[in-house]
């Protein structure tokens, strides 16, 4: 089997799409072979990414990495049969997506401001529209917000209104 | 020419301060005048509304803000203390002997420092909640602040209107009396916490002022005009988790920076914007960094690039 096979069968296993058998088939092969466990362990982290509205947290060496592994991956070209093909061809567009997506805001963020490069940059999942204003699901962002009011008032900040935003501030949202 | 251009700079400069004197005498409205109102407060198209009640006796001031909606928050504030109540989580925030501070408009004691970043100027007057009013425009000098209008009601010089202007000029956030009231006194009644408190099940959070010369970051990138005004250990309850927090100030605007030890190598980050507030976060060794505040989305970024550890070898 190519490594292009292999790549591919790792997308369908991930999505479900793949048999029993060829999905123990290759669980095992996965098992034996580091490089493939890696493949494995990156498809994993950018389904759930794709999966997930929060963000995560990158290290110094990341644009770097999605470089390489952009660089290292196979472009698909040929058509391939079956009753797979519609769904390999859109999970492999979707890991192509997700990491463009990953990279233009990465570098957006570094682009955006010359002056400081930070080594370590958040990879930002940027909502749209009413989106963008909820943040729910994130208590931590939450906490540091009406932290961040409290203690501007508490301490005399001088500032507008940060207990207008404690008061009206909508947990649920 | 040049006597041209002395008289205009005469002229703009006496336009400055025209406007700062409007800014002073509001803060002395706020402070000294007895008055309840309804405040409508928008922000993100989402439009909230609270009363506020404040009173001005014997040289002490007590004010109390409750928001008229679901959840129903409330802030107290007098002499002694300021309490936060958040019924929906049973958490209040108590902190014992406030500096002197109102919960609706607060302005530094300094302005004409202010001048160095922030452009005053009168504009035009216009009508709020039927009461005429002039308008303050407060315009950044660099693009690492928002701008704010300001709507000064001409009779009692209280603030009747406000706006947080974003970048292309868009309003982030605005805050408006609907009703307003100018009394001779406030009952005792109107001012008290009407949140019952059961302390068995609500919890109260603690804050620790900590020493400067503890502080073992470095804040590299921070723009001109803003300073450190606290650095304080949060122990957020239920579970006690310490966060170091600094709060940077140029007058106008406020940045926090946390400081989060994390327990594992990949966590959850964070929107980068809610309203007029931007966050950035980075991860330095086994730091979460979190930079927000109400500025642009390249202000948390430039202060959140420039952390760092004190005598740590960077690359």
């Amino acid at each position: 089997m190519s490594d292009d096979d292999l790549k591919q069968k790792l997308s369908l296993l991930l999505d479900g799409e793949l048999s029993k058998s060829d999905s123990l088939a290759l669980m095992s092969r996965v098992e034996g072979d580091a490089e493939l466990r890696k493949q494995w362990h990156r498809y994993r982290l950018i389904s759930e990414l794709m999966r997930s509205e929060k963000t995560l947290l990158v290290d110094d060496s990341f644009v770097d990495r999605v470089r390489d592994a952009l660089a290292s991956e196979p472009t698909i070209l040929a058509p391939r049969s079956g009753k797979h093909r519609y769904r390999e061809k859109a999970v492999t567009a979707a890991l192509a997506a997700s990491l463009a997506i990953v990279a233009v805001l990465v570098g957006k963020s570094i682009s955006e401001y010359s002056p400081v490069r930070g080594p370590e940059l958040l990879a930002q999942t940027e909502l749209t529209g009413a989106g963008n204003a909820r943040s729910g699901g994130d208590p931590q962002f939450q906490d540091y917000l009406v932290m961040h009011n409290e203690t501007a008032y508490l301490v005399g900040a001088p500032g507008v209104l940060p207990y207008a935003r404690l008061v009206t501030y909508d947990s649920s949202r | 020419m040049l006597l041209a251009a002395e008289a205009f700079g005469a002229t703009a400069e006496l336009r400055q301060s025209d406007a700062i004197r409007w800014l002073m005498d509001m803060r002395q409205g706020v402070i000294h005048l007895n008055y309840r109102g309804v405040v409508a407060y928008l922000k993100d198209k989402h439009v909230e509304s609270f009363q506020l009640f404040h009173a001005f006796a014997e040289g002490i001031e007590q004010e109390r803000l409750v928001s008229m909606n679901s959840p129903l928050r409330e802030v107290v504030r007098n002499a002694e203390k300021v309490a936060c109540y958040f019924p929906d989580t049973k958490t209040v925030f108590v902190e014992n002997k406030p500096s002197r501070r109102s919960v609706l408009l607060e302005l530094p004691e300094d302005l004409a420092q202010l001048s160095r970043h922030y452009d005053f100027k009168l504009l035009a007057q216009e009508y709020v909640a039927q009461r005429l009013s002039q308008i303050i425009s407060i315009e950044p000098r660099d693009d690492f602040r928002y701008a704010r209008r300001i709507w000064v009601d001409v009779e009692s010089k209280l603030p009747l209107k406000f706006e947080l202007v974003g970048e292309n000029d868009q309003v982030v956030e605005q805050m408006m009396f609907t009703s307003l009231s100018i009394e001779e006194s406030i009952p005792r009644s109107e001012l008290n916490a009407s949140t019952k408190v059961d302390t068995f099940t609500w919890q109260i959070n603690q804050r620790k002022a900590l020493p400067l010369d503890s502080l073992k970051w470095v804040l590299e990138n921070v723009p001109d005009g803003f300073q450190m005004i606290s650095y304080t250990r949060l122990l957020r309850a239920p579970t006690e988790h310490p966060v170091e927090h600094i709060l940077l100030s140029d007058g106008f605007s406020s940045v926090s920076i946390y400081i989060d030890e994390l327990g594992g190598d990949v966590v959850k980050g964070h929107q980068k914007k809610v309203g007029a507030i931007n966050a950035h976060s980075r991860k330095i060794d086994r730091y979460l960094v979190t930079v927000m505040g109400e500025v642009p989305a390249r202000t948390v970024q430039a202060i959140a690039g420039g952390v760092h550890r004190q005598n740590v070898q960077r690359p």
